[in-house]
């Protein structure tokens, strides 16, 4: 029974729209070529990274940490004991499943919904189906004060490291969830370095590396999560306060 | 209390604090009355970030037409009477919930950002963190849609106007706040987008739903600024979240 509410939950978590219906909004949406092809590069020699992509599958969205050995990842006394109350209060507290944000990395594994790169040369956006979220990346010099409004989705500036993208990720509020199943924790003084990269037309790998010494004996980065171009469909409008009646039923 | 009503929904947010979470902002061009900056197509470039000069088309979208150039029809005209009896606790927006379209250009409490590129513009909101994307890139809507708060928008250009059309509503809109003219799902919505000068943005917008009003209506011209040396903010409606439950209306 336990069990079964634990699923109950975690599947509420993860999907939290069951309807996400068809996606024939569209006609005469420009096609791709083979997704094996090589990346298209913009004006500036750059890869380009637009497109809607999603994770390949759940893996990360449940365990950040997958594919790591356990001393890899080593938490604060604090940080595992607030994750095993997490785990022991069936995920109820997880934010996402009050409709508020993923928090990152955790925004770019959830399998179930895309999220969609939008890259100009001074400004990458990126837009998730998801709670209808975005994140901006400033590729234009500038650098984020020491005083910020702690934030879900933190403030992110970004950089080129030969063909990957490097994403920094700082000011956020300490609500992170960095995973689902596992709920670890983070604090304000999470520090997230996503690097991107398009190793071909239709493929986008992520591998992220996390600070947090007020959380992590040290950083710690994942292995390389895989997501795969979506074509022939865009994003969904998804208002997660709409008609919404899980909240009531989680303890 | 309807003025509170109203200020709660124009607000929502009361803590807007500063915006110096950035520093080393690359300077746009310091003189605002400079003519707009061009793309690499030769387009206008309407990127930037932009808010409404003043509420009044947040509040009344029909501010500076004559009462006969918008004839709601008699259910739409009794809705609105009642939205306003009920002292706008109904506003979807005052419930966390998407503001509709045009309103969602025009509360001057909130900025949004235009990011705009060959095939694809993009429109950031600060409140309620919300996008629209405008396609450019040939598409067009299939006729049987999920019905949207925001509609599924394309773009052309038609001189220096960027002219948005955008369908597939739900029947939930609010068309203005103060007023509370509502839409059905056979809205469709014009807006046309130009920037006469670096820093000023001006939106007109038709308004075309035979199922509400006689005939489509255009409104005044909306004027908004260029807000420089800031950014977005994040607004997360649903945290801590404590008006919906005393808005009870009548």
């Amino acid at each position: 029974m336990v069990r079964h509410a634990r699923a109950a939950v975690l599947a509420l978590s993860a999907a939290l729209a069951a309807a996400s219906p068809a996606f024939a909004q569209w006609k005469n949406i420009p096609s791709a070529p083979s997704l094996a092809a090589p990346a298209p590069r913009t004006s500036d020699g750059k890869p380009d990274l637009t497109g809607v992509w999603q994770a390949d599958g759940q893996t990360y969205f449940f365990d950040l940490a997958a594919g790591l050995k356990p001393e890899d990842v080593v938490m604060l006394p604090w940080a595992r004991a607030l994750q095993q109350q997490r785990e022991a209060n069936e995920h109820g507290d997880d934010p996402l499943a009050r409709c508020l944000p993923h928090g990152v990395p955790r925004i770019n594994t959830n399998g179930l919904f895309p999220f969609k790169i939008v890259q100009t040369p001074t400004l990458v956006v990126i837009l998730y189906e998801q709670l209808n979220l975005f994140r901006q990346v400033f590729l234009d010099g500038r650098t984020l004060s020491g005083d910020v409004n702690p934030t879900w989705l933190g403030y992110s500036t970004g950089r080129w490291d030969g063909d990957t993208l490097v994403v920094d990720t700082r000011g956020f509020n300490d609500k992170t969830w960095l995973d689902t199943r596992k709920g670890r924790p983070a604090s304000d003084a999470l520090h997230v370095v996503e690097r991107f990269r398009r190793p071909k037309y239709g493929e986008l790998e992520i591998v992220a590396k996390i600070e947090d010494p007020k959380a992590y004996a040290r950083p710690w980065t994942t292995t390389v999560q895989r997501n795969h171009l979506q074509t022939g469909t865009d994003l969904l409008e998804f208002i997660c306060a709409e008609n919404e009646k899980d909240r009531a039923h989680m303890k | 209390m309807r003025r509170l009503v109203l200020l709660a929904v124009a607000a929502l947010a009361i803590a807007r604090p500063g915006g110096a979470q950035w520093m080393n902002v690359p300077r746009g061009a310091s003189n605002v009355a400079a003519s707009a900056p061009r793309a690499a197509d030769g387009h206008p470039d309407l990127s930037g970030i932009w808010m409404a000069e003043n509420q009044r088309f947040f509040q009344d979208l029909a501010a500076g037409l004559r009462p006969d150039e918008v004839a709601a029809l008699p259910w739409a005209r009794a809705l609105s009477q009642q939205r306003e009896s009920r002292l706008h606790s109904d506003d979807p927006l005052a419930h966390c919930l998407p503001h509709g379209v045009p309103r969602i250009n025009t509360n001057s409490n909130f900025p949004f950002k235009i990011v705009q590129t060959p095939g694809l513009v993009v429109i950031l909101y600060e409140q309620l963190t919300l996008f629209r994307q405008v396609f450019m890139d040939g598409r067009w809507l299939a006729d049987d849609l999920n019905p949207t708060w925001l509609g599924y928008s394309t773009g052309r250009w038609e001189g220096d106007s960027l002219v948005v059309e955008t369908r597939g509503f739900n029947d939930k809109t609010w068309l203005d706040t103060n007023k509370g003219r509502p839409a059905t799902e056979a809205l469709h919505v014009t807006e046309r987008f130009r920037r006469p000068t670096f820093g000023t943005l001006e939106i007109v917008a038709t308004v075309d739903d035979p199922k509400t009003y006689e005939k489509p209506w255009t409104t005044a011209p909306q004027r908004l600024r260029l807000q420089s040396g800031t950014e977005l903010l994040e607004m997360v409606c649903l945290e801590n979240e404590k008006d919906s439950s005393h808005l009870v209306g009548k």
